[in-house]
């Protein structure tokens, strides 16, 4: 499989002036839905983006022209990269590239995710595991490979794609995905404590619902176990599928636009270093996040502080 | 300002809720109850809003103790295991006649278990016996008090007329090295010339409120001093270099332009704002926490806002809010 360092990069565009503001970042997941709108919108903010999907050469192949042409008409610096965050090798290869035509990462944009819609049983173990592949072990996969180089420097931003299910309010028939996001977003605050220290920040973007505004919905997972899924399609659960399509559209409003996520995290990356927040909550739907999360922030700092870790805090 | 566009002009982060549900149904009870209570202690206004403001409940395990220092009167209401070093200084509501620290402790106990932190609830000299500026003399004596009972850092919360009354106190730091992390207000009273739009509206519907008393209520406690003067009505006296500071209004209140218009011009200085207008909510709503859902919400809300304002939480967390005018697009996405 060729490398896409091995195809003609886009030239960069004279007029895009590169200063220490420009920040060379890896967004992963970059061929639809956060990552994608993520990508594009940090470029356009003037940074070094490495839209990063697995199967450029075939099934992402029109996303990949697509980020190229891009590049050149609008003059921004934003090239595709292969990656697929399943596989060791393809995630240590795409870091390379990466450094390679860079020669630093300044920020990770952890979004690859994939979600599920079906009962909490029907789901195999095998999905579960899957489940947990591609939302948290996807991330340390990629944070293994590029965290040596950022904690050389002693600089960084990790980004983490996370969801209110973490702390918010939550209906049934997304089991597997919110459990994998719950254990994201407790990796993501470990690493917080251990990175402060290489001067590596951490920030967690917490979406709410945005059923239309992505993908997400529409490619989500479905239970591997037909019989069991038909039996609550026709016991008492029967109404739980159409409920929890018609809550979600219940809950979001005409404004919720899911480019706010995008903005919100090119406006995190551009904060100076060591003023980016913990969290942000991106929730017109309101799910709750924020409020159950000032009680875990306070407590978390309260620990810290008995346990004498209180330097590991934000200031 | 009306007329001026400053690209860089900073807005209070607004936001509007409905009720919960249900809430409608309680709420007339509670306009029910209220009536009766009034009647009920018809000739004593004082005690009939003692009466209403003792309908919330005490929370459990609040641990209540009175205060009786030289200059300082008020009640302690302590969790069980208060966050050491920190408080909350309240101050009660009232016009700046009625109101007072002991019968709104069922409302301070519920904020104290809601933020785990311990509240003083001040008193302070009411009008006609007292006048201005005696209200805000005994809140700022009471506040350098309060301070120097090892608090670090705190935050000041106040409703209606206490609300006023903490802006006004807000607005001058004081001597001692404790932080002031945060301020609350619920439908804070700061503007005593009334001058405020929704005032004289009459397409508001204040089911508390007539222009009539709380002009009565001004008159009497300015005796004849300026209504503007920033001591009385903060909105005159918006200093840069407030810490955050949240207000709660009802969509209704003749008072609703108090809280909107100091939103703009404190933010307008830089300060954060926050600002949750409740649609359909009456006057100080809050103190309805025992009945209405809403109520505990909004309180939970202020509760949170303060946890995520002290020192060690300030930069932890953040909620982007903006609400867009266009819809979605649903299969698209647009650079």
């Amino acid at each position: 499989m060729r490398l896409h360092t091995a195809r003609p990069v886009a030239p960069f565009h004279p007029t895009l002036k590169r200063n220490s503001m420009t920040k060379s970042i890896l967004v992963t997941g970059s061929s639809s839905g956060f990552g994608e709108m993520t990508a594009y919108a940090l470029a356009n903010a003037g940074h070094q983006v490495f839209a990063s999907m697995r199967d450029i050469q075939g099934r992402n192949q029109h996303k990949a022209e697509r980020t190229r042409a891009f590049a050149h008409e609008k003059g921004r610096d934003i090239r595709p990269l292969e990656l697929d965050v399943f596989d060791d090798d393809s995630v240590e290869r795409a870091i390379q590239s990466l450094l390679e035509a860079a020669g630093k990462i300044d920020v990770i944009v952890h979004n690859a995710g994939h979600m599920t819609l079906g009962s909490a049983e029907a789901f195999t173990p095998a999905q579960y595991a899957e489940q947990y592949d591609v939302n948290v072990l996807g991330t340390q996969r990629v944070n293994r490979a590029a965290l040596p180089h950022m904690r050389k420097a002693r600089s960084g931003l990790l980004v983490w794609l996370s969801s209110t299910s973490v702390l918010g309010g939550t209906p049934p028939w997304l089991a597997p995905y919110f459990a994998a996001k719950a254990a994201m977003e407790s990796l993501a605050i470990s690493y917080a404590g251990e990175l402060i220290r290489w001067g590596i920040e951490t920030s967690i973007v917490v979406p709410g619902v945005f059923t239309h505004g992505t993908s997400h919905f529409a490619n989500a997972g479905k239970p591997a176990d037909r019989v069991v899924m038909r039996d609550y399609a026709e016991g008492p659960t029967h109404t739980l599928e159409v409920n929890v399509a018609q809550g979600h559209d219940a809950v979001q409003s005409a404004v919720s636009d899911s480019l706010e996520v995008a903005r919100a995290i090119v406006e995190v990356v551009g904060l100076p270093a060591g003023k980016r927040p913990l969290h942000v909550t991106v929730d017109p739907a309101d799910m709750g996040y924020e409020l159950v999360a000032a009680t875990r922030d306070r407590i978390r700092a309260d620990v810290y502080r008995r346990m004498g870790l209180d330097s590991l805090l934000n200031r | 300002m009306r007329g001026h566009y400053s690209p860089h002009r900073r807005k209070p982060d607004t936001q509007h809720w409905s009720m919960q549900p249900g809430d409608g149904e309680r709420q007339k009870w509670l306009f029910r109850r209220n009536t009766l209570l009034n009647e009920l202690y018809r000739d004593d206004r004082r005690a009939a809003y003692a009466a209403m403001a003792a309908q919330t409940p005490l929370a459990d395990e609040i641990t209540i103790e009175p205060v009786a220092a030289d200059t300082v009167r008020g009640w302690w209401a302590r969790p069980p295991h208060a966050a050491p070093g920190k408080g909350i200084f309240f101050v009660h509501g009232g016009g700046f006649h009625l109101g007072d620290a002991k019968s709104y402790l069922g409302f301070v106990s519920q904020i104290a278990a809601l933020t785990q932190c311990a509240v003083f609830s001040v008193d302070y000299a009411r009008a006609p016996e007292r006048r201005f500026p005696a209200a805000i003399d005994d809140v700022r004596k009471a506040q350098g008090w309060f301070v120097s009972q090892d608090i670090n850092e705190y935050s000041a919360i106040g409703d209606s007329a206490g609300g006023g009354l903490v802006l006004a106190m807000a607005a001058h730091p004081t001597e001692s090295a404790a932080r002031l992390s945060s301020v609350v207000v619920f439908s804070p009273w700061t503007d005593l010339s009334n001058s405020g739009q929704s005032f004289r509206d009459p397409d508001t519907h204040d089911p508390i409120f007539t222009p009539a008393v709380l002009d009565g209520l001004a008159a009497s406690y300015l005796d004849g001093r300026n209504a503007r003067d920033p001591d009385a009505s903060p909105l005159f006296g918006i200093p840069k270099g407030l810490p955050p500071v949240y207000i709660q209004v009802g969509s209704e209140e003749l008072l609703r332009d108090d809280s909107t218009r100091y939103a703009e011009l404190a933010a307008a200085k830089g300060t954060d704002v926050r600002l949750d207008i409740y649609d359909g909510l009456h006057h100080v709503f809050q103190r309805d926490i025992g009945v209405l859902d809403t109520a505990r919400v909004a309180v939970e809300r202020a509760s949170a806002f303060i946890a995520s304002s002290w020192s060690e939480t300030r930069n932890v967390g953040r909620t982007v809010r903006k609400q867009r005018s266009t819809p979605c697009a649903h299969t698209k996405t647009q650079y």
